[in-house]
């Protein structure tokens, strides 16, 4: 029997390490792929086209039908891409952890010098690459479908209008309105809100994970969390102006300070104003920014303060 | 043991996040909301109003999908005259996306003209059942404009949809309320020269529909004739020619026939169309007379005029002779 | 005479594994009774040695192992991996681990795998396709590198597990149940493999039900029973019955063995005595090996 020096000098293992991050987020992001997730992207493409080609008629008389096919068109995305986002962040989180566990793959993974934030992180970041990139097409054929749609609609009423005589300056007007509702910045601000809102959730339904040993509870939970995010804000303002009429109740004042225990999802979802045409302001963009890496910051140290010393 | 250890430590974790982000989310909220970015909140009647809808509706941008697809199924209830269902569904899609004026505009209209118009022309229906759902129904329309305006104070459109309610000669027409309402639409900060000339333009049709109110009428058409070029349009020339004629009106200086129009063309033309519609406006002061002087001095074809001489007969001329 | 498991060496700095009064106790949520999976158990592997760690199910192998990998924390006692505390990371740097029936990610291939596992042990690109390709031919998947895992039969997968399990050169390679589900062909080139890596030092700590190859391979053995160890010691410690000598002579015909016979006979008042003379067998797995070798051929 060969002897062996048994003071080896044992590979020192960083903390962190962004390179074992990326090659479990590659990992995952593959794994994801080779689901066929991606097909999602054609029955994309056949939604929009399809929303394309309705056309709203001008019954009143008014000048809003144009601009509502062009809402619809924006609106209608933004849905598919927050269906899209949603069950992705729910299902593929939820599944991972408690599917690595199942299968003990996990196992060979925390054998190797791997720490469990990297493994954590790795995963997480492997499912939101794969909604980035997802959303980074999507965000293309929309702005794709809806540039199309809005200069066949600037061409055709530019005619109307000049042949009804109405002046230029207020042609401009009308061109001016419809082009706010086009491919501008909003748009990828939107899709950027969607993706944070992604995030967040990914981010709660890996904290659920870490300490759940079912991936239905976890889905289930995530989305009761969901929800209760996205009225928190609601039930707050019904509370405070129960309480300023003098109408409060111990158990529901009782259950809102609870709500603090939630995140308030209402900051993520400025799509409404996009489709209606407004401007994101960059100083707003970065406040929604802050607030969504923060709560995903906070979830993933919790996720890794339950996982460290899991056993399996 | 540890188990709750754990839970305890992350439950406070959250608690502590949640209490220290708070205020700087609750600036966040006003400034969205103050953008409009984030649509107004849902009280708890407009909850249970919507029932599932207002929880998938929370999600962002579900809200204008689900208000749009119900709005392209309105179209079914229109076509059935189901004026009930589409009030009901119009009432669900503004709670839904409330900053969009096409859902306000086609909500009123569905119950101002196309349902007033149905039950004016309903034979089932009494005569005063049918005067008095009319009635009803444009009420009906104005109160969804209102409410719309509520929301949306800043948008003139909808004090412009108002106004053209008001002033709508088939629908019980408010012409005071209208010109009020015009007015406020002049205050916009911004409105484009375009939509302010149209908005004074429809100001002074309206003032011509109030009989008491001919000398204002006649004054403010001056007053926009004089402002600038582009009022110099039918409405205030015929306003101007009208209300210098008026046997009440103080009039400073009269204007002439080609200070008005432009040319004695121009004015035989206008007032000409002006006298075809003679009825659906104040009276026609000084027209008629203007019109053949003008035809006289055009030398319009008799067979072409629009008070055509008569040929002088043989019979009066003789009578005329023997009286001398 | 068998090790008492209790007269271990003193002198920790020079063991491959240390494993010191290693407790460990699970709560039943329901019943809220405390189960002792491992009670009080210490081992320790020389650099180098093969350690076969047997017993029924239930019995407290895993949860050792699992002990050893960091994957559970000991309620009390600790365990050491080349001197360093197994909760550590820095302490897999060195560890090939084979979990019993290893599962891997079906959408990859072999190779895939085995670069999975490479990266994340930091091995090199260029490095690791040498070593990936190195590894497929030691565990005979060269032909199957770019199958994709679901295709992968039970023995191949095994082997696949094995082979992730030396993608680092670990100096420790632990097995749980290497050849559990494993025809005898493969059984046999684990079992050689185990040979090879014993022969480049490194040291193997496994667990198998099949006491055979325990017994082919194994340098010490431990038998743990309801959570503790109960013997431990060399094969031939544990195995060999003392107040018996087993001699096997080939080509002897009969006039030999009625010799040795009469010189037993002649010895019997020493308590010597003849047990039985047959001739040796042969095992139902070399048969099996031969008959599949000549059918190859």
């Amino acid at each position: 029997m060969a002897t062996h020096n048994a003071q080896l000098e044992l590979k020192k293992t960083s903390f962190i390490s962004l390179n074992r991050i990326a090659v479990i987020a590659g990992h995952t992001f593959t794994q994801l792929v080779r689901m066929k997730v991606f097909y999602f992207l054609v029955a994309f493409v056949i939604l929009i086209w399809a929303t394309k080609q309705i056309i709203f008629p001008n019954e009143t008389g008014g000048s809003g039908s144009p601009e509502q096919e062009l809402r619809l068109l924006k609106s209608t995305g933004f849905a598919a891409m927050n269906i899209f986002s949603l069950l992705l962040a729910l299902a593929s989180t939820a599944l991972l952890i408690p599917k690595d566990i199942e299968d003990r793959t996990l196992y060979t993974i925390l054998c190797k010098p791997v720490p469990r934030l990297d493994y954590l992180l790795g995963k997480l970041a492997g499912v939101l690459l794969l909604i980035l990139v997802s959303l980074f097409v999507m965000d293309l054929i929309l702005s794709l479908f809806l540039h199309q749609k809005l200069s066949g609609m600037i061409a055709i009423h530019t005619e109307q209008l000049a042949a009804r005589g109405i002046p230029k300056e207020a042609i401009q007007e009308y061109l001016a309105r419809y082009e706010a509702h086009g491919v501008t910045a909003n748009i990828h601000y939107a899709t950027l809100t969607i993706f944070l809102k992604a995030m967040v959730i990914a981010s709660i339904a890996l904290l659920i994970s870490t300490f759940s040993s079912s991936t239905l509870f976890t889905i289930i939970a995530t989305l009761v969390i969901l929800i209760i995010g996205l009225i928190v804000a609601d039930a707050r303002e019904y509370v405070i102006n129960m309480a300023a009429i003098g109408q409060e109740s111990k158990l529901v004042s009782t259950a809102l300070a609870i709500s603090i225990l939630f995140p308030d999802l209402q900051f993520l979802s400025i799509e409404d104003g996009v489709i209606d045409g407004r401007t994101v302001p960059f100083s707003i963009m970065r406040q929604i920014l802050i607030i969504a890496l923060l709560y995903v910051a906070t979830y993933v140290v919790l996720s890794w303060f339950a996982f460290r010393k899991k056993e399996f | 043991m540890k188990t709750l250890i754990n839970s305890i430590l992350v439950i406070a974790t959250l608690a502590i996040t949640g209490w220290l982000k708070m205020p700087f989310e609750q600036k966040l909220a006003e400034q969205m909301h103050e953008l409009k970015l984030v649509p107004p909140r849902l009280t708890l009647e407009e909850r249970s109003k919507l029932k599932q809808k207002a929880f998938i509706a929370t999600y962002g941008s579900l809200r204008p999908t689900i208000a749009a697809f119900s709005s392209v199924q309105t179209t079914q209830y229109h076509s059935k005259q189901e004026w009930d269902k589409i009030e009901n569904a119009f009432s669900e899609i503004v709670l839904l996306d409330p900053y969009n004026l096409y859902y306000w505009e086609t909500a009123s209209w569905h119950m101002a003209a196309n349902a007033a118009a149905n039950k004016k022309q309903d034979l089932s229906l009494t005569e005063v059942a049918r005067k008095r759902e009319f009635k009803k129904y444009i009420q009906k329309g104005k109160d969804i404009i209102e409410k719309g305006i509520k929301i949306n104070p800043d948008n003139w459109k909808l004090l412009n949809l108002k106004a053209r309610l008001l002033s709508n000669r088939y629908r019980n027409p408010n012409y005071h309320a209208a010109i009020k309402t015009y007015r406020e639409i002049l205050k916009t900060p911004n409105l484009s020269f375009h939509n302010t000339k149209n908005t004074e333009f429809v100001i002074q049709q309206c003032l011509l529909q109030i009989p008491e109110k001919h000398q204002e009428a006649y004054d403010n058409a001056l007053r926009l004739f004089h402002s600038a070029p582009q009022y110099r349009k039918p409405t205030t020339q015929n306003a101007i020619f009208v209300g210098q004629n008026h046997p009440l009106n103080k009039v400073a200086k009269k204007m002439s026939i080609n200070e008005i129009y432009g040319s004695p063309h121009d004015a035989y033309r206008i007032l000409n169309i002006k006298w075809q519609n003679r009825k659906l406006g104040p009276p026609p002061y000084g027209i008629e007379k203007t019109i053949r002087l003008l035809e006289n001095e055009l030398k319009i074809p008799n067979n072409k005029r629009v008070f055509p001489t008569k040929p002088l007969s043989i019979k009066s001329t003789t009578t005329h002779i023997i009286a001398k | 005479m068998s090790d008492n498991p209790k007269n271990k060496s003193t002198n920790t700095t020079h063991y491959a594994v240390e494993i010191n009064n290693l407790v460990k106790t699970y709560s039943s949520s329901f019943k809220r009774k405390k189960f002792k999976a491992v009670d009080n158990v210490s081992l320790n592997i020389s650099p180098g040695e093969v350690y076969g760690l047997i017993g029924p199910n239930g019995s407290g192998k895993s949860t050792t192992m699992k002990a050893l990998l960091g994957l559970i924390s000991p309620t009390s006692g600790h365990c050491k991996i080349f001197g360093c505390d197994s909760k550590r990371i820095d302490a897999r740097s060195e560890i090939g681990f084979l979990p019993e029936n290893p599962y891997f990610y079906k959408h990859q291939t072999a190779a895939e795998t085995l670069k999975f596992y490479g990266k994340l042990c930091g091995i090199k690109s260029k490095a690791l396709n040498e070593r990936v390709d190195e590894l497929l031919e030691l565990v005979s998947l060269n032909h199957a590198r770019n199958r994709r895992l679901a295709g992968y039969s039970k023995g191949m997968l095994q082997r696949v597990g094995l082979a992730q399990a030396l993608i680092q050169n670990p100096q420790l390679v632990i097995l749980d149940e290497p050849t559990a589900g494993v025809d005898p062909i493969g059984s046999r080139e684990i079992r050689d493999l185990i040979f090879k890596l014993k022969e480049d030092g490194v040291t193997i700590f496994l667990c198998s039900h099949l006491l055979e190859q325990v017994q082919e391979v194994c340098d010490r053995v431990g038998i743990i029973f309801e959570g503790t160890l109960v013997n431990e010691g060399t094969l031939e410690q544990l195995t060999a019955i003392q107040n018996q000598q087993e001699i096997i002579i080939e080509n002897a015909d009969q006039g030999l063995l009625e010799s040795i016979s009469e010189i037993i006979q002649k010895h019997s008042s020493s308590g010597a005595k003849l047990i039985s003379s047959n001739k040796p067998k042969s095992s139902l797995e070399t048969l099996f090996i031969n008959t599949a070798k000549s059918r190859q051929k």
